[in-house]
């Protein structure tokens, strides 16, 4: 799992900025960059939208990526955040399948389960934690939760995520800290809820 | 268990699809490679940027310059020998090479010989591109770089055996030094060196291989830094030896090697003398719809020196 996230030089030799550079006289070479982000770019965008949807972001994203590899600053040696950027504004095209995709985990009727009885226990309170956290991210601001899921899903620090977004670093930890209590809040509210049905 | 786990836990759960879907990858490139006729070569300058080439210290022998063969079976690996015994045979060797204890001001000229795999294509930008074929390039190359990196520099180019005119590529300063003062002259200190400073986005064992090379390519590394390279490269995990290979420039070598995602990186030693000869890189699993044992680059250390000037031969 871990690794298929971590960042890999198909090649080894050739820093992304030096890729895009030379993929200008020879696009042939752009295929090292799909190889190095997709497998990550496609995770994350699955984790959001589906994997349907994720295919037609990640490929609008390269292809994105393509037609603007000339702008890219090539004082940055790694295109990662460059690419996460892109796609991050693709998916949030995609807002309202972004949020039906949530809620129809949410919402989802709890699959019948067998099985010895701590399986069931177990899958049951998983389903049930999941739903809970779907509907707390629905409840968060789309800024919010954009900032928050690219945190969780995906392997880029906050650094990263600051670049991503185009936000000051300052501001990626204070929107995710609150963005962190408001899911917590949901989350225990849920749970009282939950407790007050069952009586 | 905290809010992010339990994000985390959802994220798992949502991703059905354990690899991205191998469709897309021909989606995508079948529409990102436009171009007009046949590439030309992209220019080879060297060192940090597009092009790895090799280098070593100590003065060899101009080589019988053949044509790199096109590839066909890769080496296989010898599971039983011991990488790190060579890499000690190796480091010793180094330390018979010359202290050439170069001046700021001055140059180092390194003359190799490198062959690279290009692909030719044709196809415009709304079109697909259509494949048409791959040849290999191979060159003499002499290069100069300056010592701390302020002076101007020069590539020098040529078909390999053609005995043509060169091209000239002028470096403009400043470059990267040819030559770092105070690199780890024991195992440990390079060992440490070369994961710390390895900026690649790589797998940190790969990367700090990897770095070996990018150190050695076309610099001067005084006899006892390059020893520490060599014991360094001994302690990366996944370090294995191929022990029948040939050079760029045809000589014949034993590699000590490292394979990452379908490519096989080797630094290739004299099998007698253990002096550094060269590295290449070659397709050994699945990568980019290459053919195995497709040779994407190697290049072989026929000279290397410190000169006072441009265009200057030692």
């Amino acid at each position: 799992m871990a690794s298929r996230l971590t960042p890999v030089a198909s090649d080894g030799a050739l820093e992304d900025a030096s890729v895009l550079r030379a993929s200008r006289e020879n696009p042939e070479l752009f295929a090292v960059l799909y190889d190095r982000y997709a497998e990550q770019l496609f995770q994350y965008a699955q984790r959001r939208l589906g994997p349907d949807a994720a295919q037609d972001v990640v490929a609008e994203t390269f292809l994105a990526a393509f037609r603007h590899r000339a702008r890219y600053d090539g004082t940055r040696p790694i295109a990662r955040p460059w690419l996460f950027g892109i796609l991050v504004k693709e998916i949030a095209r995609h807002r309202r399948k972004e949020r039906t995709y949530l809620k129809a985990v949410a919402s989802a009727p709890r699959e019948t389960v067998d099985g010895p009885a701590e399986r069931v226990v177990d899958e049951v309170m998983a389903w049930a934690s999941r739903a809970g956290v779907a509907a707390a991210l629905l409840a968060l601001s789309a800024r919010e939760r954009e900032l928050l899921l690219l945190i969780a899903w995906s392997e880029l620090s906050y650094e990263e995520a600051a670049e991503v977004l185009g936000l000051p670093i300052g501001t990626v930890r204070s929107r995710l800290s609150r963005a962190r209590q408001k899911v917590r809040r949901q989350l225990a509210e849920g749970t009282a809820k939950n407790v007050r049905n069952e009586r | 268990m905290d809010e992010m786990t339990m994000i985390k836990d959802l994220g798992e759960s949502l991703a059905r699809e354990p690899q991205a879907p191998g469709g897309l990858r021909h989606r995508v490139l079948s529409s990102t490679r436009p171009g007009t006729a046949t590439v030309r070569r992209p220019r080879r300058l060297g060192r940090r940027g597009l092009v790895p080439v090799a280098a070593f210290a100590a003065v060899l022998l101009a080589a019988t310059l053949v044509v790199y063969g096109r590839g066909g079976a890769v080496e296989p690996v010898d599971a039983s020998a011991d990488a790190p015994r060579l890499l000690l045979a190796a480091a010793e060797a180094a330390l018979d090479g010359p202290d050439l204890a170069p001046r700021p001001d001055q140059l180092v000229y390194v003359e190799s010989v490198d062959s690279a795999l290009v692909t030719e294509y044709t196809g415009g930008l709304r079109d697909r591109l259509r494949l048409t074929g791959h040849h290999r390039e191979s060159n003499e190359r002499q290069a100069w770089w300056s010592v701390d990196g302020t002076r101007d520099g020069l590539v020098r180019l040529r078909p390999q055996g053609s005995g043509g005119a060169w091209e000239d590529l002028p470096l403009t300063a400043p470059q990267p030094p040819a030559y770092l003062a105070g690199l780890p002259e024991d195992a440990a200190g390079m060992r440490e060196y070369l994961y710390r400073n390895s900026h690649g986005a790589n797998p940190r064992h790969e990367q700090a291989f990897i770095t070996i090379g990018d150190l050695i390519r076309e610099s001067y590394l005084p006899p006892r830094v390059l020893a520490a390279a060599f014991q360094a490269a001994a302690g990366i995990p996944g370090v294995e030896v191929v022990p029948n290979v040939a050079d760029a420039a045809g000589r014949p070598g034993v590699a000590v090697a490292r394979e990452d995602h379908g490519i096989r990186h080797e630094l290739i030693f004299d099998a007698k003398t253990y002096r550094f000869l060269g590295e290449r890189s070659i397709v050994v699993g699945r990568f980019e719809e290459q053919p195995r044992g497709t040779v994407r680059y190697a290049s072989a250390v026929v000279r290397l020196a410190v000169v006072d000037q441009i265009s200057q031969h030692p």
